[in-house]
């Protein structure tokens, strides 16, 4: 392949128009068409929440401005999840906090001293999380919007909106009418999407954004299974008014015997989703689960597989996001994973210089599923850490991991030693050292104890947890933050780093 | 784009790991934990040997969940060379807790020949184990050096150095530097650009050498030993003298080593750093040798060399490619020392001999051939016996990696020990066999590259090496630099293996010297593009050619006026 005349995307709703409008502004002298398949599942419902890395996606790479952003896709910051899960108390997990960090004249790294002395506000997120305030205050009436601890919610509606006049204002072109029978292929290379008025579309690169349909995909893709037939993969979610309750903060999962029920928190609705592996449930059990606590809205249902394929780009196609590779939401990597393979894909046009053969493919396809590979040990260490229901005993009796036994095996043995890091596989990784220790204390996965000397550090470490508390207990719930953002965006100026 | 090594890891640990044994409580939420016993998370490793599988619900945190491990308090360390001295010396360093005793035999003598080290040396003796630069310098006498002339590939010759040279882009320009080296590949770093003009060190206030982090040094074996070891007495180290005779194993463990003079030893940890002999690991536990003769074909060196005369020290080794092999030429203050590396079923000893001589007709002293396999053991932690230096794997001198891989496994032993508190289990020893086996194997195929793509001259030997070399696990990286050149960003996603010790900076140092085609090679930047690149070389020239030579920076340190760490 040699330099890009053209690129096709195919697929509807959020992932078609981000990858649509990532392609435009990554190479601005390409035209970008966008062609809406037929028969496109839809969103869920309840929206979703991401990760920190999709802020600065949307403001650096896509060119969002703040404004923009607030004013039409109106998101609510998140600062993690709060699990009620497993263990005897629920737990936070924060999208912040380096436990491997051995600062100058502490007895060991940082996570044996949060395994002894407990997580609690040991960072800014989490005590801000434990508080249920989102930012703190920036003197006597600001805020101090901590953007890089924080993911957004999203709703599909409201943010397909956005990403459509984004589009439009971009010059992406677009089609509809696209069906799997008009894709033509010739060898390992699409030549041709035949629509149903009679256009055949070309291009020098074809995109597939369009999620489990996989429009633009071929039987022998090498679809992998990830989690064993354990990880849920049906869901029912419903959208409510929000009444008088506060915003979260966080996303919050709650586990049942078959599956869990999530929350996501949006400015004037609440986002609420059973969701289940069919094996241990029916849909009728799920319904009435997510009827216990909400039954107003439109009832939204999603079936998924949990998976990804081996050769995401073969020939001249790629495909990207939730056509590459599908998990269960409890790993909230939909978002997450999207943006890893367009940075990746974007990396590698860009590096190669255009020649892109079958070396360069195989970087993409390996790092693209292992990706997801490790996404997928993700999720099944929240699942061992689960209730006592038989999936949880299920996800507990499987002893295989997908790439990060090593890793787990360590943790087993040493703990949050920084020496994890050699661990990885596919360094850095797709959820990161940090990321993974994180998820290991807050859910936790034993370790051997260990005896710290002296107890300096003890007092050291009950005034940085002190100093969070202070911080939580003087900031802002997230209705201000909201309020404030929004009336910015509509004086045309938004404070945040959200531009 | 550059990794964080594994090295640097350690480094910081090791820095910090140096507490003595810990006291203290531990638990959950505030609530103290108790009894109960859990040994590997996730259940994965140990359930296979049958113990307790994790339920998913056990408490985080467990006391007591090592004891049944023996503690380890005894390290019987088996030989006196630079791997006995530099593996006891960081085990009291970062285990001060621990009884380090080193048994050497005065029978059997030291290799002894002159070192080049890598820049990992002069940080660990300094910062891990503490030793004064001046004592070292004094004792050891050190040159420096700042990388390898390689008179290799078809340029004249390039440097290979310990900066970034490659794994970096030039503000303002379009593309990573090692596109366009193709033709001239000089200064590229400020390194570079002083090794070519013979110069160590830029030169600070008052002529001063400015001495960064990041050289290395030239080093002659017997005062690196002599010197290490009177550190090493003063650290605590309990030396012996006494020769092995006998080692009594049991199952896959040693439980003694029996000796000539003080009959029978006993430890808890035993280290084998009886260099080629592998008397514990090889012969004692049997652990198979991994031979590395299918990619790496030279088993011989004749080493020999002369008193300097009016010779620049150069701030380099040199590398330089002949008929059968390479050779070497270590710079030392007084002393040059020059090595014909050759494979022996190319080429007879008598005929290598009349090679070496031919090139280094100033050789003085009397030629030794030294016969070397190179390879590694599978394991280098068995049991209770860990393999360090020759006795745990050898390759020739090439790329100066033999003090730096003791270091490794010396660091990655005593970081094994602070991680369990003395009782590592058989997660940890798998665990450290694996980066030890990865940073060989790396070893291996680095040098793999050298002999596969180095077409300078047109001899049996060397075509041989051209078509049979194997790249080993790199064999995907090079086809990947094939495709797309040299492109830090996207061949670092081609490292085969963690933890990795060249970089990508390492293999595109080769690649880019030894013009090793690629498909990008046709590419040419426009004109203001190249301008903004030779602007950035004209600077490293620039400051390099007011520079210190190794003389005139030996003479400053020597200088009464002379402070280290000023």
């Amino acid at each position: 392949m040699r330099a890009m005349e053209s690129i096709v995307v195919a697929g509807a709703s959020t992932h078609g128009l981000l990858i649509a409008l990532a392609m435009r502004r990554a190479f601005p002298g390409v035209p970008v068409t966008l062609v809406l398949p037929d028969g496109a599942k839809p969103e869920d419902v309840a929206g979703e929440a991401t990760s920190p890395a999709v802020i600065p996606f949307l403001c650096q790479a896509l060119g969002i401005s703040g404004e923009d952003l607030h004013r039409l896709a109106r998101p609510v910051w998140s600062l993690g999840a709060k699990f009620l899960w497993g263990r005897e108390k629920p737990f936070y997990l924060s999208f912040d906090g380096d436990y491997l960090k051995w600062p100058e004249g502490w007895p060991a790294e940082l996570g044996y001293v949060a395994a002894s002395e407990g997580m609690e506000a040991s960072t800014p997120g989490l005590a801000l999380m434990e508080a249920g305030k989102l930012f703190p205050r920036d003197g006597a009436h600001g805020i101090q919007p901590m953007e890089g601890i924080c993911g957004l919610n999203l709703r599909a509606m409201e943010w397909n909106e956005l990403l459509l006049k984004e589009c439009r204002a971009v010059g992406v072109q677009f089609r509809d009418g696209l069906k799997r029978e008009g894709v033509v292929w010739s060898g390992e290379e699409i030549a041709y999407l035949g629509l149903a008025d009679g256009m055949r579309l070309t291009a020098s690169l074809y995109v597939d954004a369009s999620g489990g349909q996989r429009v633009l995909g071929r039987g022998d893709d090498g679809w992998q299974e990830l989690g064993g037939g354990i990880f849920c993969t049906e869901s029912v979610s419903r959208l409510r008014r929000r009444g008088s309750e506060p915003i979260r903060v966080h996303s919050t999962f709650e586990i049942l015997d078959f599956g869990y029920r999530r929350r996501v928190d949006h400015d004037d609705g609440v986002g609420m989703g059973v969701v289940w592996n069919p094996r241990f449930a029916g849909e009728e059990e799920a319904v009435k689960r997510l009827e216990e606590k909400v039954t107003e809205g439109v009832m939204g249902r999603r079936t998924w597989k949990n998976g990804c394929v081996s050769r995401a780009w073969r020939g001249n196609r790629v495909s990207l996001g939730d056509a590459a590779g599908e998990l269960d939401p409890l790993a909230g990597v939909r978002a997450g994973m999207l943006i890893y393979g367009l940075h990746l894909l974007r990396q590698v046009l860009l590096e190669s210089g255009g020649w892109v053969g079958d070396e360069v493919r195989g970087v993409f396809n390996r790092g693209v599923e292992e990706g997801w590979r490790e996404y997928a040990d993700y999720l099944m260490v929240l699942y061992k850490v689960g209730g006592e229901g038989g999936l949880w005993a299920a996800a507990r009796e499987r002893s295989e991991w997908h790439l990060m036994g090593e890793l787990l095996g360590m943790w087993g043995s040493v703990g949050p030693s920084l020496h994890l890091e050699s661990c990885l596989p596919n360094w850095p990784g797709a959820v990161g050292i940090e990321g993974w220790v994180r998820l290991l204390l807050a859910a936790g996965v034993p370790f051997p104890a260990r005896e710290l000397p002296g107890v300096e550090w003890r007092g050291w470490w009950r005034s940085m947890v002190e100093k969070n508390r202070h911080l939580a207990r003087q900031a802002v719930p997230a209705e201000m933050c909201l309020a404030a953002a929004r009336r910015q965006a509509a004086g045309g100026g938004v404070r945040s780093g959200v531009r | 784009m550059r990794v964080k090594s594994a090295a640097e890891a350690m480094e910081e640990a090791a820095r910090k790991g140096s507490s003595s044994r810990i006291m203290g409580e531990c638990g959950v939420d505030g609530e103290r934990c108790k009894g109960e016993e859990v040994r590997v998370g996730l259940g994965i490793l140990l359930a296979k040997r049958g113990r307790k599988r994790w339920d998913g619900m056990t408490p985080m945190v467990c006391l007591s969940s090592r004891s049944e491990l023996l503690e380890i308090r005894q390290v019987l360390v088996l030989g006196g060379g630079s791997a006995g001295l530099l593996a006891a010396l960081t085990l009291k360093r970062m285990r001060p807790e621990l009884e380090v005793k080193l048994v050497a035999s005065a029978e059997i003598g030291v290799i002894g020949v002159g070192e080049g080290t890598t820049a990992v040396f002069p940080d660990h003796l300094f910062r891990t184990l503490g030793i004064s630069p001046a004592e070292f310098y004094e004792e050891a006498r050190p040159t420096w050096k700042q990388g390898i002339r390689f008179v290799w590939g078809p340029r004249e010759d390039f440097f290979y150095d310990f900066e970034f040279q490659y794994d970096r882009q030039y503000e303002g320009t379009a593309r990573p530097v090692g596109y366009y080296a193709t033709e001239d590949c000089r200064d590229l770093s400020q390194t570079s650009a002083l090794m070519q003009r013979d110069r160590v060190f830029l030169s600070g206030p008052l002529g001063r050498p400015l001495m960064k982090p990041g050289h290395a040094f030239h080093i002659e074996n017997k005062l690196l030993v002599r010197c290490l070891e009177s550190v090493a007495r003063r650290s605590g180290v309990i030396f012996e003298e006494d020769t092995l005779e006998r080692v009594e194993v049991e199952g896959k463990r040693v439980s003694a080593l029996h000796f000539r003079e003080g009959g029978e030893r006993r430890a808890d940890l035993y280290v084998d750093a009886s260099g080629f002999r592998a008397e514990l690991i090889g012969k004692a536990l049997g652990e198979p040798f991994k031979s590395f003769s299918g990619g790496l074909f030279c088993d011989r060196a004749v080493i020999g060399g002369w008193e300097r005369t009016d010779e620049v020290i150069h701030p380099y080794t040199t590398a330089e490619t002949m008929d059968s092999g390479w050779c070497w030429q270590i710079e030392h203050e007084h002393f040059i020392n020059r090595g014909y590396v050759y494979g022996g079923s190319f080429l007879s000893d008598e005929e290598a001999l009349e090679e070496f001589l031919r090139v280094n007709p100033k050789v003085s002293t009397e030629p030794r051939v030294v016969k070397f396999r190179s390879g590694r053991y599978e394991r280098n932690w068995v049991g209770n016996v860990v393999a360090i230096g020759n006795a745990s794997g050898f390759v020739e001198p090439l790329e100066a990696t033999a003090l730096a891989q003791i270091i490794y496994e010396s660091r990655w032993l005593a970081e094994m020990l602070r991680v369990s508190e003395g009782r590592p289990d058989e997660v940890q020893r798998q665990f450290y066999n694996r980066l030890i086996g990865v940073t060989w194997d790396e070893i291996r195929d680095f040098l793999a590259f050298h002999y596969k793509f180095n077409r300078r001259r047109d001899t049996a030997f060397w075509r041989h090496c051209h078509e049979e070399t194997s790249l080993g696990d790199y064999e995907g990286f090079y086809r990947l630099y094939e495709e797309v050149g040299p492109s830090p960003g996207l061949l670092v996603k081609a490292v085969p293996q963690r933890p990795n010790i060249y970089g990508v900076e390492g293999f595109l140092a080769m690649l880019v010297g030894m013009r090793v085609p690629h498909r990008a090679m046709g590419w040419q930047p426009a004109a203001e593009d190249l301008a903004k690149w030779e602007r950035q070389r004209q600077k490293h020239a620039g400051a390099a050619a007011s520079g210190l030579t190794v003389k005139e920076a030996l003479r400053a340190i020597r200088s009464p006026q002379w402070r280290w760490g000023s």
